[in-house]
């Protein structure tokens, strides 16, 4: 339970628009893969283990969309010190971790029949792998901090500090020599690959969205759930936590 | 090994991991509403 002082707020509503909007993020992304799985053309060199991209390129968009979420909800609680600004941070942290596992392990699988290896500690690589060590750092220093005030300051700090690798992995195939291709997007792929990556992208973003939105709700619950706690203990009930 | 197993193998650790958070988060939204609702003793 907290030590801090947490005030009494109304238990939160869900908003109308999640889980529909969850569905529909869902069977957008299913489709969207069938399409890319089933229609896309073998590539010239790599043949058909092109169609990893459409599920690593989204992916590792999504792995730098969240540090930039987390990044601008540090920014605002340190400015403005509403917890809500906290709550987003860490829920954009929490699914953002997922989005940079993934991203290293579908790497690794895409190396493994193109580079020969599965793992080489290349630029790209290393640099996502540093990301995937800050957020799990972040998510770390959040578990193990007691008193709330404390901890959202502390985490902003390391949201704002550990946003600055974002760029750095981005650019990591462009500033040093590295087996990775430069980034895929839809300029620098071959146009008939555009429109699937593009959907793929959007699909990957709703369940981003929706992922973010959800553990954002969950972490509104239970925040309110334990002022509501904090509350009972100082009126002198029975608390069970 | 054929080309089809790393593809496969990429997808399915996706789509594995995707759902399976989706379904921790769900299962920890019905927790929290419920701790919500019984915290605030039917006052919501």
């Amino acid at each position: 339970m907290s030590t801090t002082s947490v005030r009494p707020a109304p238990t939160p509503e869900r908003p109308r628009w999640l889980l529909p909007f969850g569905v529909f993020a869902v069977l957008f992304l299913v489709a969207t893969q069938a399409a890319a799985l089933l229609m896309s053309a073998p590539d010239r060199d790599m043949g058909h283990l092109q169609k990893i991209m459409y599920v690593h390129v989204p992916t590792a968009w999504m792995a730098m969309i969240a540090p930039a979420v987390v990044f601008v909800a540090s920014v605002l609680y340190l400015w403005k010190r509403q917890p809500k600004h906290d709550l987003l941070a860490a829920s954009a942290a929490q699914v953002g971790i997922v989005f940079i596992g993934l991203t290293l392990i579908q790497g690794s699988i895409w190396a493994r029949p193109t580079w020969g290896i599965w793992w080489i500690w290349d630029p790209r690589l290393t640099t996502t792998a540093i990301l995937f060590l800050i957020y799990a750092g972040y998510l770390a220093l959040r578990a193990f901090s007691e008193d709330e005030d404390q901890r959202a300051r502390w985490s902003a700090a390391v949201g704002i500090l550990g946003f600055l690798n974002v760029p750095i992995v981005y650019m990591s195939v462009r500033w040093w020599r590295t087996i990775h291709q430069v980034q895929s997007t839809p300029d620098t792929v071959d146009s008939v690959y555009k429109l699937g990556l593009r959907l793929n992208a959007f699909a990957f973003l709703f369940l981003f969205i929706f992922l973010v939105g959800m553990r954002y709700y969950i972490a509104r619950l239970e925040r309110t759930r334990l002022a509501r706690i904090e509350e009972k203990a100082l009126r002198g009930d029975t608390v069970n936590v | 090994m054929s080309e089809w197993f790393y593809i496969w193998l990429a997808l399915g650790i996706t789509w594995t991991v995707l759902g399976g958070f989706m379904l921790l988060l769900n299962r920890r939204r019905i927790a929290a509403e419920r701790a919500a609702r019984e915290a605030a003793g039917g006052e919501s």
